[in-house]
């Protein structure tokens, strides 16, 4: 995995080095179709080209492109692999010459060394004296510090005018920085390659090759992974082993409550169970094979500002700007917001045997185009895709990622109303857990208080998230067998009990009593739905205990079951109250 | 028609011969062949390449300032202001203007708007007219650039418009990379001033109470100085007034009894009392020498009273003046700190200003070198005529090609593509005049071509071309004979019957109809 952080060094150093036109030139020299797509230098974008470059070349091609174009002489790079001062590019890094100036850096002024760094690293960006002095102790004077540190090499001035100054970390050094002052190390990312379409040479549109495109995503998205399991295995792990043998589904759900609420917090619990379902691990029972795995897609639906893009997306890939932090799968969530249902058809042949989680918000938008519910329909049961249309056709392809979507219902006082017209949609909802929502007051208020809590930072999701979702990536890494983890823990399946099957066929009947006719409403895929959910959410144990098998725990079966009688309920147009039959089955 | 009108056209213009003139021409042949031109698309027009290259055009290329050099060097003084400043400087004149300009000239292109308009013109209607003649294969004048040859051409005049476009990025990014930097250096230099702001109001804050205490203290200095002063002073004061009210009682008092003494005085006078007047004379005289004594003595205590009060306001003044100093100089400190403050930041915002003035200075270079660009890029788009297609397609225009031959040389005439005018019109207009017209002028008139530009294209460029060009002079000859339409079957039948029109029409005589049937059409 080293290889990936030599990358995104090889492109930053890339990106620092060599000027807009060279890198163009580079591109073209190397033949890499990225560049084939624009007639002008002026048009590519830096850091996509640095990428494409980075990606493209080993040591050896490196150091003769140095030969052969002219870098910018007066830029200074020091990073892990590589290293460019007085314009020479060494293949070594220079990590060993910081750590030596920072270790004299302390000696000389201990922790205030470390805290004006840590400033530095916060803020994110190059510091004046007066922001530094800020987030430092009263009377603490950071310029001989600075001055120290930019000589023996650890910082460099980012800026300077007649009397002011300013200091920053290289980013190439941050990661190191980041480690000896034992910080979360956010790993540098990279952003997928986006081409614009006015970039495009006019006259002759090259026609964008989307499969292509998806595969690039897919390959960033991976690395985004590698990246992040990485950081996770050098840094974090004995940490994410302790915290995963006090980890089950019901902390998770404590924890989520004390966030969100009594009402709030169970989409939240079932988009992050999903994630963990999308391991994909086998069901077992004691006699063998079930053939069923944990992966299933999840549907929020409701009416509009219940809290189920929230659930779908915000918890899921994180909201910055609204402080919430990413609780999935890093790399393996695929947000499909604003795309056609033609063109996820057209992507999803990118996917074929590789599980990711779609993330679509307002997937009533994709039925507006007629025909889609079918291989949607097929989509959904991950079986074989073929689409035709009167200039192509698309497949076929076997689709095997999970969904997880919402979409707005009119609620009526009994059950609801779908807005997609479409009368087939039924068979994709019932290829889906399902979860309606009602704004009722309480869940009113509960959105609304846990806005004011986010607002007021009352609420510290920072900790929570960091550590829940190291544990849900090593989980699924081990569970998918992960080169980096596949020797050192094992491959656990999730085992069916029969206390499981008991429980749901108790709760099957105690439904079935309480509908008062013949006809029901709802189909059989709900109990398939429950033991898949009450699998997934039993993944969060794998380190509870030393068997080579994941028992069904207690706690995830409850949840099942509850929501396969509450479902069961909304199918039914409630024409029995789940309450009574939980009260009766616990 | 057209052909026997063509004919007697040729005949007008073929040399007679006589005594004195040239030797006379035989018509060789006339022959309708069709001129190659190649439409290569580019984007939504068509680009006309004259497939013989007799055409050219030439394009001028005004290279631009090194914009990789202006970047990278504004890229490499973003660190450090004082360094961006004289970058700013030293570019100040480095898009004032293009660094030469120079003229590339691609065969076969053809840029004359009318030309190409008539071009257009021609192509556009041909294309609409249903059942368009299909021109004999062996009348078609071979081009000698073929379809890639053409594309390449194109090719050519595509890379100098894609070239300017990348340029016109160039430029565009210059400006943004600017715009941006400066932006940048506007931002930290208010962070500086903000910086120096607080460097000064904390300095302000430390010496204020200081300079404040101080001030406390000195004028507490001086008031009890002051007072001090006043206490002595008044003292002084006092016992002069007291001594001055004295001798004023005293004065008081001696005047008082000098009345007396001269009341006394009247009334020994009036009793003739000489002894008694002289006495109180004597006495009157001693009182007044007293009074005089007393008032000079009162004087001076007057005087003096004035002088010390005087003297205290004076030493007051002076203290008072004295201490104000040093309470100036104190305050001072305060003052100079002020301004010293303002001075800075005045300096930095001028610096801001003079960045601004700099960069845009910069910026209207550019964006004028832009805008030249963007012209010299739009009149190449013009080139293109603007028929879309999608591949290059070989069209053909037709012209009559006229040999007249005599013992020495061999003659050529070419006429373009014409239209018949509506002869009525002209006729009505100019019918008097018409008959004296030479047989030349009345066809002239007749066979109007369809375009100036087209005709003008045949008969001067291409003809002059086909005399200079002997191997080109071959290839028309050698197509031009075969295709004569003189030899053609049933020509006779077709020019008598086309004479005829004519006549009847009243555009030749009937004399010169005989003539040419005589020659051209005789049985």
């Amino acid at each position: 995995m080293a290889v990936d952080d030599k990358l995104v060094e090889r492109r930053l150093l890339l990106k620092r080095v060599f000027p807009k036109t060279e890198l163009f030139n580079i591109g073209r020299q190397l033949n890499l179709p990225y560049f084939k797509r624009f007639t002008s230098a002026w048009d590519i974008k830096e850091e996509d080209a640095a990428l494409e470059i980075a990606e493209a070349i080993n040591d050896e091609q490196l150091k003769q492109i140095f030969e052969t174009h002219q870098p910018r002489e007066w830029t200074v790079f020091r990073g892990q692999y590589y290293t460019f001062e007085d314009g020479v590019l060494v293949l070594e890094g220079s990590w060993k010459t910081i750590e030596a100036g920072l270790r004299q850096a302390r000696r000389k002024y201990g922790k205030k060394c470390d805290a004006v760094l840590k400033v530095l690293i916060e803020a994110g960006e190059s510091c004046g004296l007066k922001r530094i002095k800020r987030g430092l102790k009263r009377g603490v004077d950071p310029l001989p510090i600075l001055e120290v540190l930019e000589r023996l090499k650890v910082i460099v001035t980012a800026y300077k005018g007649d009397k002011y100054q300013e200091w920053e970390i290289p980013e190439e050094t941050i990661p190191f920085i980041q480690h000896a002052l034992r910080l979360p190390r956010v790993p540098l990312q990279i952003a997928p390659v986006k081409i614009s379409p006015t970039s495009v040479v006019r006259g002759k549109p090259e026609k964008l090759d989307y499969i292509e495109e998806e595969r690039k995503l897919i390959a960033r998205m991976d690395r985004e992974l590698d990246e992040y399991l990485n950081e996770l295995v050098k840094h974090r792990l004995e940490a994410t082993i302790k915290f995963g043998k006090e980890f089950s589904i019901a902390s998770l759900a404590s924890y989520l409550k004390e966030l969100f609420g009594k009402i709030l917090y169970f989409d939240s619990l079932l988009s992050i169970t999903q994630q963990y379902g999308l391991a994909d691990v086998e069901i077992v029972h004691q006699h063998g094979k079930t053939g069923k795995k944990t992966g299933w897609n999840l549907s929020l639906f409701g009416e509009p500002g219940t809290g189920k893009s929230f659930a779908t997306r915000d918890m899921i890939l994180g909201k910055p700007d609204a402080k919430i932090p990413p609780h999935g799968i890093p790399g393996r969530n695929r947000y499909a917001g604003g795309i056609t249902p033609a063109r996820f058809i057209r992507i999803g042949q990118a996917y074929v045997n590789r599980v990711f989680n779609f993330i679509v918000p307002e997937f009533n938008d994709w039925f507006r185009y007629k025909g889609m519910v079918e291989p949607l329909k097929l989509a959904m049961e991950r079986g074989e895709i073929k689409y035709e249309m009167h200039r192509e056709v698309i497949g076929p392809y076997r689709f095997s990622s999970f969904f997880s979507v919402n979409y707005n219902v009119a609620t009526l006082g009994r059950g609801y109303e779908v807005t997609v017209q479409d009368p087939n949609f039924d068979a994709i909802e019932d290829r889906m857990l399902c979860r309606l929502h009602r704004l009722t007051k309480q869940r009113y208020l509960e959105i609304a208080r846990s806005q004011m809590r986010l607002v007021y930072g009352k609420i510290d999701i920072e900790k929570g998230a960091q550590k829940i979702r190291d544990h849900l990536t090593l989980v699924y890494a081990i569970e998918t067998k992960h080169p980096l983890v596949k020797t050192r823990f094992p491959y656990k399946p999730v085992m069916l009990t029969p206390k499981a099957q008991e429980m749901i066929e108790k709760a099957r009947n105690a439904i079935l009593e309480c509908i008062p006719h013949e006809v029901v409403r709802f189909s059989a895929r709900l109990e398939d739905h429950a033991i898949r959910f009450a699998c997934a959410a039993s993944l969060p144990s794998y380190f509870n205990s030393n068997l080579n098998f994941i028992p069904v725990s207690e706690d995830a079966l409850r949840y099942a079951i509850q929501l396969f009688v509450e479902e069961a309920s909304v199918r039914s147009r409630e024409e029995f109250d789940p309450k009574e039959i939980m009260e009766k089955l616990f | 028609m057209e052909i026997a009108a063509l004919l007697c056209l040729a005949e007008a213009q073929r040399k007679k011969g006589g005594i004195l003139a040239a030797p006379s021409e035989t018509l060789a042949f006339v022959s309708k062949l069709y001129y190659p031109l190649w439409m290569v698309p580019w984007e939504d027009d068509s680009v006309i390449v004259d497939g013989l290259r007799i055409f050219s055009c030439t394009l001028t290329y005004m290279k631009p300032p090194d914009i990789e050099f202006f970047i990278e060097h504004i890229k490499r003084s973003t660190s450090v202001r004082e360094l961006y400043r004289s970058v700013l400087k030293a570019h100040a004149q480095t898009f004032k203007d293009f660094l030469a300009e120079t003229h590339i000239t691609i065969e076969g292109i053809i840029s004359d708007k009318q030309l190409l308009s008539a071009i257009f013109n021609y192509v556009e209607r041909e294309l609409q007219r249903e059942g368009w003649d299909k021109p004999k294969s062996s009348a078609l004048i071979l081009p000698r650039l073929d379809k890639k040859a053409a594309e390449k051409t194109v090719e050519k005049l595509v890379q100098n418009w894609m070239q300017i476009q990348s340029e016109i990025k160039g430029l565009s990014y210059a400006i943004e990379v600017l715009k941006k930097e400066t932006s940048f250096h506007e931002e930290k230099i208010l962070q500086e001033i903000g910086q120096i702001e607080e460097i000064y109001q904390k300095e302000l804050s430390r010496i204020k109470p200081q300079v404040n205490r101080r001030v406390q203290s000195l004028m507490r200095e001086r008031d009890i100085k002051l007072e001090s002063i006043s206490k002595a002073s008044l003292r002084e004061l006092r016992a002069k007034l007291r001594e001055k009210k004295r001798l004023e009682n005293e004065l008081e008092k001696l005047e008082r009894r000098k009345n007396e003494y001269e009341k006394r005085r009247e009334i020994r006078k009036s009793r003739k009392d000489e002894v008694g007047v002289a006495r109180w004379n004597y006495r009157i005289k001693e009182c007044e020498n007293k009074i005089s004594e007393v008032r000079g003595r009162l004087q001076a205590v007057s005087a003096f009273i004035e002088y010390s009060r005087r003297e205290h306001e004076a030493a007051i003044s002076k203290l008072k003046q004295d201490y104000q100093v040093l309470i100036n100089r104190e305050n001072k400190k305060i003052t100079e700190l002020e301004s010293m403050l303002n001075s800075e930041v005045q300096a930095k915002r001028k610096e801001i200003e003079e960045l601004h003035v700099d960069t845009s200075a910069i910026i209207t270079h550019i964006k004028e070198l832009i805008k030249r660009k963007q012209e010299r890029a739009a009149s190449l788009k013009r080139i293109g005529i603007p028929l879309m297609q999608k591949e290059t397609t070989l069209v053909y225009v037709p012209f009559y090609l006229i040999q007249y031959q005599s013992e020495s040389e061999i003659r050529y005439h070419i006429h373009a593509p014409a239209v018949a005018t509506d002869y009525r019109g002209i006729l009505m207009k100019i019918q008097k005049a018409f008959r004296t017209y030479s047989l030349e002028a009345r066809i002239n008139l007749l066979l109007r071509p369809r375009a100036k530009a087209l005709n003008k294209m045949f008969s001067s460029v291409v003809l002059q071309r086909i005399r200079e060009d002997r191997a080109l002079s071959r290839v028309f000859r050698a197509i031009g004979r075969p295709n004569n339409i003189l030899d053609a079957a049933g020509f006779k039948e077709k020019l008598r019957k086309g004479l005829e029109e004519l006549r009847s029409e009243g555009w030749i005589k009937h004399d010169e109809e005989e003539t040419i049937v005589k020659v051209y059409a005789a049985k």
